[in-house]
């Protein structure tokens, strides 16, 4: 077997099993082994690299081994007897171990629930087994999904951030660790560490997909996304992971049907958040992210610069996510588990107990400031087939290690001599009013790591973001490059 | 312990009373010294149960700091031009 198999898309994965030039028991073995040749778990939780790692990237907690040949194998039976349940029927997976399975141990990345085994599946986790997928590892992240904490190590430069939460699932999937990957976002945890690592990822539209099983920082806020290694493949994965649930509040009843052709782009429209593009300090870096809006517009597709309200998203997360949190970890401050948090979750824990604090008032002004927003951005949306920006303005920053353990990446980056701290940003909008977004790479920095934009759409519109995904993608070759393994130091 | 209904209606009134009383307190405190008092923080944390982790000298240290920077953030929510007649996006719907 190739190595290149291991970089294989979804769609190529599901040819070469259904011509029966690999078996899943094979694909399954393969990256079984080369997670434990390159990246073997158990990790000390909170899954945090040390500065000790050896050259390993910590993509994963967790290693089924015994249920993901078991699957395999059903998996197999099941197409020899002419039975392939869809597209992803035999391909192995990884999931952020946030999301509950069955027997296997799911930690939410916290030593506090290093022992904890579910008796059940979250949604997705059974949706994926009804398409024939092949559960194979519990992924990486930061602690109770701490967005600014990189568990996993960034294949394409060891000694640099790889965002988080969802790092160890994005990680996975450049490396050729995992056939494709599950991950959560509540403010940026798909995409932003997919933009460090260039994985393809999607924020699916808030209510698309269940979160039932998968725990909760924000109810109002979280949601449930694909990361893959194309375009294609998120469309792919959350056609399968979509859908009703009941047992969700926000699940909404509009199923997504998946189309890989995006068609002809003539005429369509792309609002660009120009003022983004202007945030990085490198020319360089301002080249590729025009050249790339370049490739859109020698399409047909009409680009045209926009303007994105200025709302006190910061402060509306903080406090959404805050009172949230802190209602939902409340047994943890009682009993005396949070003392057991990563101590570089400390600070965190006592902002989700001062949400609890704050009056209702102040909560519901939130709520109230970010439905205004809401109709705000729905407006600018209605005028245009997406918006894009760069998802963030610059390659990923160094981590730094102290007392051996790194310091996790605080998004720090020195900004242009004449950056302007007010400027909106798309992220923080799209993920307050529940639109999708896809992270796409487009090219690298000076040092060789991943420059990525976010493509973002109306509601419900998955399918234009990922057109214009896949449209970019069938005219280059960004989301081809691999990181080469030994890892890069 | 247990209350008459005249009791508890008191004390409920007074608690719901001193809640908010604590956090206006807090308000006005940051406003002054950037600062929220241990006393204070005491009073709205005491209002959620058991004190937990904060019975640590240095848990609670890390909690009144925090107290203070979501009272500024309270603050710049509270400044925001807001429409009237916008709803939260907490509405109870069905179906």
């Amino acid at each position: 077997m190739q190595e290149s198999t291991h970089f294989l898309t979804v769609r190529e994965l599901a040819e070469s099993l259904a011509s029966g030039e690999i078996t899943s028991l094979q694909l399954t073995q393969m990256y079984l082994d080369r997670a434990e040749e390159l990246d073997p778990p158990p990790f000390d939780l909170p899954s945090e690299p040390r500065s000790d790692h050896e050259g390993k990237l910590s993509t994963m907690v967790t290693i089924a081994r015994e249920h993901a040949l078991e699957s395999a194998e059903r998996a197999d039976a099941e197409l020899r007897s002419g039975r392939r349940r869809s597209i992803l029927h035999g391909i192995p997976y990884g999931v952020k171990d946030l999301l509950d399975t069955d027997g296997i141990r799911t930690t939410w990345g916290s030593g506090i629930f290093r022992d904890r085994v579910p008796e059940r599946n979250a949604a997705v986790i059974d949706k994926l087994a009804e398409a024939g997928a092949v559960l194979m590892a519990k992924m990486s992240l930061g602690e109770f999904a701490g967005g600014n904490t990189s568990s996993a190590l960034n294949p394409w430069k060891l000694d640099r951030t790889s965002f988080g939460s969802s790092s160890g699932t994005v990680s996975a999937a450049v490396a050729g660790l995992i056939g494709f990957g599950i991950g959560t976002e509540t403010g940026g945890s798909i995409v932003f560490p997919g933009s460090a690592v260039g994985a393809s990822g999607l924020r699916p539209t808030f209510s698309r997909v269940s979160r039932y099983g998968c725990m909760a920082l924000s109810w109002s806020l979280d949601k449930i996304g694909p990361v893959g290694r194309s375009a294609e493949d998120c469309g792919y994965i959350l056609q399968e992971i979509n859908g009703l649930d009941i047992r969700d509040n926000s699940s909404t009843d509009r199923p997504f049907a998946f189309y890989p052709d995006p068609g002809s782009m003539r005429g369509k429209r792309l609002g660009v958040h120009r003022r983004e593009f202007l945030l990085t300090q490198s020319d360089h870096n301002r080249q590729v992210f025009q050249e790339a809006l370049d490739v859109w517009a020698r399409m047909g597709v009409i680009v045209e610069d926009i303007e994105l309200p200025l709302y006190p998203t910061g402060a509306l997360f903080t406090t959404i996510v805050t009172v949230e949190s802190g209602t939902i970890f409340k047994a943890l401050f009682d009993d005396g588990r949070a003392l057991g948090m990563f101590s570089f979750n400390e600070d965190r824990a006592a902002g989700w107990m001062a949400g609890r604090m704050m009056p209702a008032a102040d909560y519901l002004t939130a709520q109230r400031i970010r439905s205004q927003l809401t109709r705000e951005a729905d407006g600018i949306l209605s005028g245009y087939d997406a918006v894009i920006a760069p998802t963030w303005p610059n390659g990923a920053a160094l981590r730094e290690v102290s007392d051996g353990w790194p310091i996790p990446a605080r998004n720090e980056w020195e900004p242009p001599e004449d950056f302007d701290a007010s400027t909106p940003r798309l992220n923080y909008i799209a993920n307050l009013v529940g639109h999708p977004g896809l992270n796409i790479p487009c090219g690298f920095d000076p040092d060789g790591l991943p420059l990525c934009l976010q493509i973002v759409g109306s509601p419900f519109d998955d399918q234009a973001v990922l057109d214009f995904g896949m449209a970019f993608q069938h005219e280059t070759d960004w989301h081809l490059r691999r990181p080469q393994y030994p890892w890069r130091e | 312990m247990t209350y008459t209904r005249r009791q508890f209606t008191k004390v409920a009134g007074a608690s719901a009373a001193g809640l908010t009383m604590a956090w206006q307190q807090a308000c006005a405190q940051v406003a002054e010294t950037g600062e929220v008092s241990a006393e204070t923080v005491r009073t709205l944390l005491d209002a959620q149960g058991p004190r937990g982790i904060y019975e640590r000298e240095e848990e609670f240290e890390r909690l009144r700091r925090a107290v203070a920077n979501s009272i500024q953030i309270s603050n710049e929510l509270r400044s925001f031009p807001l429409n009237d007649d916008e709803q939260p996006l907490t509405i109870f719907r069905r179906g």
